[in-house]
Order: C-alpha cells, then sequence, then structure tokens
C-alpha cells in the first residue's frame, strides 16, 4: 500500500497550484499572442517594382486590422522576407518564416517562386496565398490544398481580353503574339489562344486565323529580332505577355518600326501601368490586363482608402493592381481567422475553402474545390498623352470573374 | 525578302555596336590592368540614369547634337567616378590574386546598383530618343529606326577613335607598351601609375558614354547593370580580352549569328549568342585576334 504522508499531499498540492498559477498567463497569452503572418517576396532584383507596392498593400490591411482591434482581440504580427523573385531564395526564406512561427505565408509575385513555395507547404504544414503568381499549374496539375490564390488567373484574363477582343474588333481575325519563353508566358498565350478560338466564332462569327507565337528572351536588352519577327508575321492583331523592364524596351524598340499602326489592337497581358509611368507620352495604345483600377472601384470603400494612401505616402497617382492583391491576401486570412480563432494550418484551410470577403474590387470568393479566387476581371485601353501623368485610360471593362472562370480540376490540368 | 534579310542583318549590327560600346571600356580596363571590372556594366547603368536626368532637366527630348552632348558629359562624369574607383580600389588590386579583383569590382557593381536604387528609386524608366532620331528610314519595303542607325554610327565612330588612338598617337603606343610589359616600360622612364590611371578612367569613361548613347534604347531600372554584362563578356572573350580590334570583330560576328538564328530558329530565342561563343572558343581559345592590340 502506497503510504502518503501529509507533508507530501501539501508537496503536491503546492506544486499543483504552482503550476496552475504558471500556465493560466501562458494560456491567457496564447490567447492574446499575435497571429503570425510571412510575406515573402520579390523585393529587391528585376520584380522590385512589383514586390514593393504588394508589400505596401499587405502592410496596410495589417495596420488596419490591428488599428481596429486585430482579430478575435488578437493583432497580426507580419513578417517580411525578400525572395528576390528567385525560386531557391523563396523557399529558403519560405522556411525561414515557417520557422519564426508564421504558418500562414502570402506574396509571391512570379510564378516559378510560388510553385517552388507551394512544393514544400506540406511538410512544412503551413499555407500559402499568392497576390500574384498566375501559372495555372498551381491550381490545376500541382494542386496542393495548402495553396489558395486570390488573383485572377490567364484562364479567366486572357480569354476574357480575348473575349473583348471579338466583341471591339470583330474584323481583326488574324493574331499573333510575343511571348517570353517560361511558364508565365506559355500559360497566358495557351488561355488568349482558346478565348479567340471560343469568342471569335460565337461574337464575330469567324474563326480567326492565329499564328505561332513568338518566344522571346527574359532579362533581354534588344528585342528588335523579335519585332522583325512579328512585323514579317500576317497577323494584324498582336497579344504580349512580355512584363516590367521587357515590355517597356520591347514597346520603345518596337514603335518607331511603326509596330503599332500595322499591329492593332495591341493587347498587353498583366502590365498595369508600369510601362505608361516609364514611357509617359511615349506609350502607344494598348489594352492592358490589370488585377485592380481604382478608377473602376469609386465607391469600394477599401479600394477608395487605399487609393487615398497609397497615393499620398508614394506620391504615385496610378497605383498598380498589386497594391490591393497584397492588401486582398491580409483580408482573406483574416476572414478564415474570424472563422478559425486558433490559427492553425487544417482549421485555416477549412475555413479559407469557399470563403468570401471584401476587397479593393468588392467579394471575393474562394472556390473551395481548387481554392482558385473568383473575382473580376479589369482591362483598361491606354495611350500617351499631353497630361501631368503623360498618359491617359481612354475606357475600361470590368469582367465579372464567374463569367470566365474554368472549371475546377484540381490536380488535372485545365479542361480546355 | 531581301528588305527582310537587310532588316535582321541590320538589327545585328545595331546589337553589335550597342555591345561593342559597352566592350570597349570593358576590354581596355583589362588589356592594360588585367583586371577584370566586374563593376563596368553599373557604371554603364549610372551612365544611363545621368541620361535621363539631364534629360528632365528641360523639356525631355533633345536635338541631335546636344544628346552627343548630353552623352559626352555622362562620360565625363563616369570617368570622374572611375578616378576615384581607381584611386580607392584599382590601385589596391595591381598584386593581389585574380579572385579579390573579381570580389572587389562585384563589391563596386553592387554599391553601384544600391546608388541608383536610392537616387532614382526601384521603378523603371525610360528615355526618349533624341529629336530627329524618333522615326525610321524607309528604302523600299526596308525600314531602319533611325536611332538604330545612330547607334551604328556612333559605334564604328568609336571604334575609329580608339583605333587611331591606340594605333596611331604616342600616348597609345605608350599604353600598348606598358600593357605588354609594364616592368620594361618604367625601365624606360614611363610613369606606368599614369597609365594604369588614365586607362581606368577612359574606361569608365567608355562605360559613361554608352550608358548615355543607349539610354533611350532599352528600359532603365537598377538591374540594368547585368543587362549588357555578359553579352560583352562573351564579346571581348571571343575578340581576344583586351583586344579592341577583336572586341569590334566579335560584336559584329555574334550579333549576325544571334539575328539570323533568332529569326530564323524561333524555338529558341536568345541562345545563338551562346552557342556562337561556345563554338569559337572551342576552335580558338584565345579568342579571334589575340596577340593583335
Amino acid at each position: 500500500m502506497v503510504q502518503i504522508s501529509r507533508r507530501k499531499v501539501l508537496h503536491l498540492l503546492g506544486a499543483g497550484v504552482a503550476t496552475s498559477a504558471l500556465s493560466a498567463p501562458m494560456y491567457a497569452r496564447a490567447q492574446s499572442a499575435p497571429y503570425k503572418m510571412g510575406f515573402v517576396g520579390a523585393l529587391s532584383g528585376p520584380a522590385e517594382a512589383l514586390g514593393r507596392p504588394m508589400l505596401f498593400g499587405t502592410q496596410l490591411a495589417v495596420d488596419e486590422i490591428n488599428a481596429a482591434g486585430g482579430i478575435n482581440g488578437r493583432n497580426i504580427e507580419l513578417h517580411v522576407r525578400d525572395s528576390k523573385g528567385k525560386p531557391d531564395t523563396g523557399t529558403v526564406m519560405a522556411r525561414e518564416l515557417v520557422g519564426e512561427g508564421c504558418n500562414m505565408l502570402l506574396g509571391c509575385v512570379s510564378s516559378s517562386v510560388a510553385l517552388a513555395i507551394n512544393g514544400i507547404l506540406k511538410q512544412e504544414n503551413a499555407t500559402l496565398i499568392t497576390a500574384a503568381a498566375h501559372s495555372l499549374r498551381l491550381t490545376h496539375e500541382d494542386f496542393n490544398p495548402h495553396y489558395f490564390r486570390v488573383t485572377d488567373n490567364p484562364y479567366m484574363r486572357q480569354r476574357a481580353q480575348a473575349k473583348l477582343m471579338a466583341e471591339l474588333y470583330p474584323e481583326v481575325t488574324t493574331w499573333g503574339g510575343l511571348i517570353p519563353d517560361h511558364e508565365y508566358g506559355r500559360s497566358t498565350w495557351e488561355s488568349y489562344q482558346h478565348g479567340l478560338n471560343t469568342f471569335y466564332p460565337e461574337l464575330a462569327g469567324v474563326q480567326p486565323t492565329i499564328s505561332d507565337p513568338i518566344l522571346t528572351q527574359y532579362g533581354g536588352s534588344d528585342y528588335r529580332n523579335y519585332i522583325a519577327s512579328a512585323l514579317r508575321d500576317p497577323a494584324v492583331g498582336f497579344f504580349s505577355s512580355l512584363y516590367g523592364g521587357d515590355a517597356i524596351s520591347l514597346y520603345q524598340q518596337a514603335k518607331p518600326y511603326g509596330f503599332f499602326q500595322k499591329k492593332a489592337p495591341f493587347v498587353d497581358s498583366a502590365n498595369e501601368f508600369i510601362p505608361a509611368r516609364a514611357m509617359k507620352q511615349e506609350l502607344p495604345e494598348m489594352w492592358v490586363g490589370s488585377h485592380w483600377y481604382f478608377g473602376a472601384f469609386k465607391g469600394n470603400a477599401i479600394s477608395d482608402q487605399l487609393y487615398t494612401k497609397y497615393s499620398e505616402e508614394t506620391g504615385n497617382k496610378h497605383p498598380d493592381g498589386f497594391v490591393s492583391e497584397g492588401h486582398a491576401t491580409v483580408m482573406a486570412y483574416a476572414g478564415a481567422l474570424a472563422k478559425a480563432p486558433e490559427g492553425t494550418t487544417e482549421d485555416v484551410i477549412s475555413a479559407l475553402e469557399g470563403l468570401t470577403f471584401e476587397t479593393a474590387t468588392g467579394s471575393r470568393t474562394l472556390r473551395a474545390e481548387d481554392h482558385q479566387a473568383i473575382k473580376p476581371v479589369i482591362i483598361y485601353r491606354l495611350r500617351g498623352a499631353d497630361n501631368d501623368a503623360g498618359f491617359e485610360i481612354m475606357e475600361y471593362r470590368v469582367i465579372d470573374g464567374a463569367e470566365t472562370i474554368e472549371d475546377a480540376t484540381p490536380g488535372q490540368p485545365v479542361n480546355w | 525578302m531581301l528588305a527582310d534579310f537587310l532588316l535582321i542583318a541590320m538589327n545585328g549590327l545595331v546589337w553589335a555596336m550597342a555591345v561593342f560600346l559597352v566592350a570597349s571600356g570593358l576590354t581596355l580596363v583589362f588589356g592594360i590592368l588585367h583586371i577584370l571590372n566586374f563593376s563596368h556594366g553599373g557604371f554603364v547603368m549610372i551612365g544611363a540614369y545621368l541620361a535621363y536626368s539631364i534629360m528632365n532637366l528641360g523639356s525631355g527630348a533633345v536635338g541631335i547634337v546636344a544628346f552627343l552632348g548630353l552623352a559626352l558629359v555622362c562620360a565625363v562624369t563616369v570617368g570622374a567616378m572611375g578616378f576615384v574607383i581607381d584611386r580607392v580600389v584599382f590601385k589596391r588590386l595591381k598584386d593581389v590574386d585574380d579572385s579579390y579583383s573579381l570580389i572587389a569590382t562585384y563589391a563596386v557593381l553592387l554599391l553601384s546598383e544600391g546608388a541608383v536604387k536610392t537616387i532614382w528609386g526601384p521603378n523603371f524608366l525610360s528615355v526618349s530618343p533624341p529629336k530627329g532620331l524618333g522615326g525610321a528610314v524607309f528604302l523600299g519595303d526596308f525600314i531602319m529606326p533611325a536611332y538604330a542607325l545612330f547607334v551604328i554610327g556612333v559605334g564604328i565612330a568609336v571604334f575609329l577613335v580608339l583605333d587611331f588612338w591606340l594605333q596611331r598617337t604616342a600616348s597609345g603606343k605608350i599604353m600598348k607598351s606598358v600593357a605588354l610589359d609594364p616592368w620594361m616600360a618604367s625601365l624606360l622612364g614611363i610613369n606606368i601609375n599614369l597609365i594604369f590611371t588614365v586607362a581606368v578612367v577612359a574606361g569608365f569613361a567608355l562605360a559613361g558614354l554608352a550608358g548615355g548613347v543607349l539610354a533611350p534604347n532599352q528600359s532603365l531600372s537598377p538591374m540594368m547593370g547585368g543587362t549588357y554584362i555578359i553579352q560583352a563578356f562573351g564579346v571581348i572573350i571571343v575578340g581576344g580580352i583586351g583586344n579592341v580590334r577583336g572586341a569590334f570583330l566579335a560584336a559584329i560576328l555574334l550579333g549576325l549569328i544571334d539575328a539570323f538564328g533568332t529569326v530564323y530558329v524561333p524555338s529558341f530565342p536568345g541562345i545563338f549568342f551562346f552557342i556562337a561563343v561556345a563554338v569559337i572558343i572551342l576552335f580558338r581559345p584565345q579568342g579571334l585576334l589575340s596577340g593583335v592590340r
């Protein structure tokens, strides 16, 4: 029989009281500790001009939520890492963030970085919401339940662009393309080509003639050889998914050949206001795809506030959509955490699936099956102009994402 | 058909002269000091950003003569930076292992990128061609942008001036003698330290000139330093490191191969430059004109 002395009982009781006294604040602290989110995006290197606005929007959303008392009474703590736009660096940075307790990752400018991080999410038991990476593989062949996308994708955007061209330019039935020779370029072209083949017969009553796309080098200084190839191409309408500095160099070098008079309409997949701000009056007329255009969402409180704060702090009166997409990633997590206050990865994934949340472009829903956001596609027509900005938005279209989104086939290629 | 052929050939020449403008300063510094200057692209970039700022002091686009003057201002300014870099960095690299030179010049490149980002910001910028060079020259079906012809003209002019200086003038011959045997040159009373400094300042000035002339050719960004430098290294290796004539010939050869390859075999964009460099080095590792200075 076990003999328990009075002294031993008192010791045990004392230990119990001490344990309770110590653990109670720890429990309370866990309940009030901030939610940790990790931003991984290009803050240096060629994509810095895209990553910085994304971080601005992300930080602004975090500040707004914290100023309003946080989520479930808990603040958000944002940890920031620079991927340099490189897949290997992005993966290392994502692991570092997880090591710091950030199981909710967000950001990513390029598809290559998102695809690389996507591969380690299960192993690290973390989630990633991307704010720009457009590769269709992320929600199809390489689908992973830990990954979500708050933006549109090439199927949605490029098909919407093709549909718009069929509506506005039914007489332009020959099309060509200039695309960068990598995953994003091929995804955009495949989607645009599919859109042309779908919507021209439907809306213009003709089958379009589509040339093979002209593949271009990434990060080049001279695009004249590709321009020469495009000029030899009989196609009249042209699509381009070169981005950033490459797109600007191409437009600068193409202009003297009369390229934009010979190849019109010209469609730019996703460069927002980046070439317009750089080229100003020299910008040729083109239709440009965007994540968000503040002028199209006047009256939306998030959009108005985002525009006001961004333009006040940076002096830039034409913010790019990367600002709103960074903001939207935090709003998605905030919506999920309101439903899953513990913030564990499993709970956050469940809460994100099918979640509807408010953003600068209105309500978005993360489709439960493949984690792709249903959001509007924004397209505007730009050209250089003699005004303060140096360019003007001639017109814009906001196309309902539900009209252009593909079938959800997670783990499978797009069902064209 | 003929117009297509001419257009591709001329595009190859534009590429060649743009890269030669960058490579000329690089090969000059290596020829005299035997330092492979990784920071060279960074100073081409600074030249381009200086051109952007100077043009924006006025109403933007300037005439051809003013543009050339502006490019010379960029050359002088970057040349002055070269003088400082020579005193602070290059002087200390003369008697150390090559690996230190690579690390030191790479550090200077990072500094130049940081300086550009701090002064001009990370966003993309662009520069308009000079007035009168914004259009194109038409010869039947053949179209050539006037600015592209201007780049070809400046590239040829820079080559002729450099070649005349190195081959026909006393100071050029002294420069070559120092490059071949600095010890013997010093015994003959030549101030080799002065020659080294002149070579560095001239090399940097050529980088500044290239930046100024090429500013309207492509977008400007803090990563621009790396845009031309790979091609420039390819050109000076194929031409024979340190050989200005070799760099000029190599630039033309590689430019034409890349242009025709890109247009007629479009499935492999940008690869023909690298294939050509690899094949030429395989058969002539010393470069096309090695030994001829």
